[in-house]
This record gives C-alpha cells, sequence and structure tokens, in this order.
C-alpha cells in the first residue's frame, strides 16, 4: 500500500472519532460513545456510572435493546448518581422531582429511550435475566454554558460557579478531602443603602436568600452534609477551608434577585493534614475512608 | 348415622391443619436466617415453599395459589423440574400481577453500595482508559506522518544507516524531539537507537 493510501486511510479511521465499548455489569464511563452491554448470565444488579466534564451534561440514548420487559428486565435512567442510597444532587438542589429523574425503558412508549441529565453525571440501572440480552447505550457531551451541579473528575483544580438571576441552590461536589480557597465571591448589588439588621453569629448566612456554604460528609447527598462554614458577604481577599472529609462540597444559594459568582481553588490533603481523630469529640462528623 | 361423615370432616380438617406448619414459614427463624440480607432470606423462602410444594403437600400447593407457585417457579430456575410445567395462556396475566406485586413489596429501591475509594478508583481508569486511547491515536499519526517523512527522504531504505538523521535532527517539529520506536524500522539497521515517544 502505498504511503498516502496508507494515511488516508489512518485519517479516515480516526474520524471515526466515536468509541465503540463493550459495558461491563459495573462500570465508569467517561467519554462520548456507544457502550454495547451483552449478558452473559443473568446480571441482576448492574448499574453504569457516567461522568463529564464539570461544563457538561450528557445525553443518553437506548438502541438495539433486547431485553424481556415482562421476565423482570429494565434498564433505568437517572438524572445523578446514587450512591448508598444517597442521591447527588439532592432533592433540594435538583431542578426535578424525584420520579422526574428516572426513564425507565419498560414505560417508555416510544421505541427508543433518551433522557438527558441537568449535570455532568447521570447513570443507567440494568437488569437482564437472559443471556444474549443487551443494549447499545449512546453517550453524548452537550455543552452547558452555565453548571450547576457538579462532580469533580479530580481532587485538585479550580472552578467558577455563576447563577445569572435564577433561583436554584447549586452544588459542586469533591469527592476528596481537600482545602478549598475561595478566591472570589460576589453575591450581587443590595437594592437599596440601608443597613441590613445585625445578624446574630450563631444564625449564620441562612436567613439571607444569597450565600455561599462549604459542606463536608461521609455520602454525596449534600442535604445531609454538615455545614463548615458560610459566607454571606462579598469578598475580594482570599478565605480558604480545609475539609477532611470524604465529600467536599462547596454551594451556593441564590434568590434569582441577583447574579451570583463564586470562584474557588481545591487541592487534596495530604495525610498529614487530615485532622487527628480525637476521642470523645464532637467535631468529628465525618471521616475518611 | 350422619354425625359419622361430620367427624371424618372434622379430623381430616384437623390433620391437613397439623401438617399446614410444616410448609408454612417458621415463626422462629433458623440461625442460618438471621442476621442475612433480605435478598438471601426471601431465596431461602421461595426454596423452602417450593421444596415444600413439590414434595407433594397439598396444604403448601392451598397456601399458595397456582400462581404465585408458577411465579416462584420461574424465578428460582433451578427448580423448575420439581413443578409441573403447565403454561397456561390465561394464567400468565395472573401471573404478572402476582410478580409485580411481590416486586413492589421486596425490591429495594435502585442503589449501588460502592465506597468512595472505589468509587475514586472507577473515575480514575475510566480518565486514564480515555487517555490512553488518545494517546495510541496520536501515536499511530506520528508514527504515520514520521514513516513518511521518512520514505521520501532516502532512495534506497535498505542501505544501513552510518549516522543519525541529519534531516530529523535539523528539522525537528518538535522542540522535545522527535523519535520514532525502532520496531517500526523493520529492517533498517541504524546506528542510533529510537524511542518511542507519546502524545499523552
Amino acid at each position: 500500500m502505498s504511503v498516502t493510501v496508507r494515511t488516508q486511510l489512518l485519517l479516515f479511521l480516526i474520524s471515526l472519532s466515536s468509541r465503540m465499548g463493550i459495558s461491563r455489569c459495573l462500570d465508569m464511563l467517561a467519554t462520548d460513545g456507544y457502550f454495547t452491554f451483552v449478558a452473559s448470565r443473568p446480571q441482576l444488579t448492574c448499574a453504569a456510572f457516567i461522568i463529564a466534564e464539570p461544563s457538561e451534561v450528557i445525553s443518553l440514548e437506548l438502541t438495539d435493546v433486547s431485553i424481556d420487559c415482562g421476565a423482570g428486565d429494565f434498564i433505568k435512567m437517572f438524572d445523578g448518581w446514587v450512591l448508598k442510597g444517597e442521591k447527588f444532587p439532592s432533592s433540594r438542589d435538583h431542578p426535578l422531582p424525584l420520579h422526574q429523574r428516572y426513564t425507565d425503558y419498560c414505560s417508555s412508549t416510544a421505541p427508543g429511550a433518551t433522557s438527558r441529565s441537568s449535570q455532568n453525571v447521570a447513570m443507567i440501572f440494568f437488569r437482564i435475566h437472559s443471556p444474549d440480552s443487551g443494549f447499545t447505550l449512546a453517550v453524548k457531551k452537550l455543552h452547558n454554558p452555565f453548571p450547576c451541579n457538579i462532580m469533580s473528575q479530580s481532587p485538585e483544580g479550580s472552578f467558577t460557579m455563576v447563577m445569572p438571576h435564577q433561583r436554584r441552590n447549586c452544588s459542586f461536589s469533591v469527592i476528596y478531602p481537600v482545602e478549598i480557597r475561595l478566591t472570589e465571591l460576589s453575591l450581587g448589588q443590595a437594592k437599596s443603602n440601608e443597613l441590613s439588621p445585625q445578624r446574630q453569629l450563631w444564625s449564620g448566612c441562612s436567613g439571607s436568600g444569597d450565600y455561599v456554604e462549604l459542606l463536608g460528609g461521609n455520602g454525596v447527598d449534600t442535604s445531609k452534609m454538615f455545614p463548615v462554614a458560610d459566607l454571606c458577604f462579598s469578598l475580594s481577599g482570599l478565605a480558604q477551608m480545609k475539609i477532611g472529609c470524604d465529600n467536599s462540597v462547596v454551594r451556593l444559594v441564590s434568590s434569582g434577585n441577583y447574579i451570583n459568582r463564586v470562584s474557588f481553588q481545591y487541592r487534596l490533603l495530604e495525610q498529614n493534614e487530615l485532622p487527628k481523630t480525637r476521642e470523645n469529640n464532637l467535631d468529628n462528623f465525618c471521616s475518611v475512608e | 348415622m350422619k354425625s359419622a361423615p361430620l367427624l371424618l370432616l372434622l379430623s381430616s380438617v384437623l390433620l391437613s391443619s397439623h401438617l399446614r406448619p410444616a410448609a408454612g414459614r417458621p415463626r422462629t427463624f433458623p440461625g442460618w436466617l438471621d442476621g442475612s440480607g433480605r435478598l438471601q432470606q426471601t431465596q431461602q423462602m421461595d426454596e423452602m415453599l417450593l421444596r415444600a410444594a413439590a414434595a407433594g403437600d397439598s396444604s403448601a400447593s392451598d397456601l399458595l395459589s397456582d400462581n404465585i407457585l408458577r411465579f416462584l417457579q420461574r424465578r428460582s430456575p433451578d427448580h423448575l423440574h420439581l413443578l409441573p410445567p403447565e403454561e397456561d395462556e390465561s394464567d400468565d396475566g395472573a401471573v404478572r400481577t402476582a410478580a409485580q406485586l411481590l416486586k413492589r413489596s421486596e425490591e429495594p429501591p435502585l442503589s449501588i453500595d460502592l465506597t468512595f475509594h472505589l468509587l475514586r478508583n472507577m473515575i480514575q481508569m475510566a480518565k486514564m482508559e480515555s487517555q490512553r486511547e488518545q494517546a495510541q491515536l496520536n501515536r499511530k499519526v506520528l508514527d504515520e506522518t514520521l514513516l513518511e517523512i521518512m520514505e521520501t527522504d532516502f532512495s534506497d531504505p535498505l542501505t544501513p544507516l552510518a549516522s543519525p538523521l541529519p534531516h530529523l535532527q535539523a528539522h525537528n517539529p518538535l522542540n522535545s524531539g522527535l523519535l520514532v520506536d525502532s520496531r517500526q524500522m523493520g529492517n533498517r539497521r541504524s546506528s542510533c537507537h529510537f524511542h518511542s515517544f507519546s502524545i499523552v
């Protein structure tokens, strides 16, 4: 084969950029592509977690499905992640009610089932009884200009969350113990020049409409995590906090009256930086695996 | 005279009621059931019921209607041979509803019990897999491009090289050094050692 033909063939193969993969019963998918699962034996508890970049959402489509819904097989797509019974994003942070976050292939009337996530994580649960039954899952990533509710793929990085005049709660979750440094926080301007009433120190920021809170916990559900700190005043300097928990979250609560913006960096805590566990200490609300 | 058949009926009812506990669920669980998972428990219950029914215990069949019995038969394919394989079209709908009822009552909400440690590893592996694929793709492009360059530079590709390739070193498009996997060279014998290079 001549060189030019060979190069052309290679370039043609490269242009087929979608990945064809064989999925396992428990899998993590981080790229676009088509993933086929065929059961070699009855598989009753299977799931595939899908994760994208923070500013992307995931579009899922099921094709070539050959399962027997009547025999108890199912494929359910979920808008978020479920881990040990806890959901991310939590019901407080997600725009849809829980039953609308599930798309059941067996219940849908259309020949295929599609689902688009509201954030950069999604997953499917499936159960297949008979061998040689299976399906193909098409994963596509779509750009999201104002990401809200993000699961970070790595323990280090930086991000800016912007919430333009939307009444939403957004959580940025890092499933590692990290040190978080807030580099910029802009919580909108007050409507008038009146002095806001003095808030008592113990009530924190929950009285005001817009604030940022840092949470730590052992699960993925942000509503079950413990607030480590909260900020309701715009700051231009640096604020940093070490959260020695399995899950560290920056959560932006917005009333919809302002454009809120928070920028932060995070890095993994080393073993010697983790808070020492002290006996009989009420502060120990989380642990690190 | 009338009381004799009545007595017979009463005694048969009493006898069959004594038989029932053998096929029914025990009030106190045996040791091996304690502490086991819900799924294991249900499976063991199903097996017990199926075994009792297969043993010809009529009271077990009375306890479980035929429909539910067939549903259990379908759930545990190992016990298929124990029950008569009656496939009745009209019973399928009833079996399905029985199946759905049992499913709803015993199926826990969908969740995977992954630890954070495993989840983190899975994310890292998925990222590495995609990076590896991209690296392989890049390497193929690079190798093909280099081969093209080399083949156009030499008139006789089988001539052994006495010195390193001057073209490659002088017109090096990449600052960090452009090297080719020596295995790709095939029959060419050169005095240089080339190493593979990949973009990650």
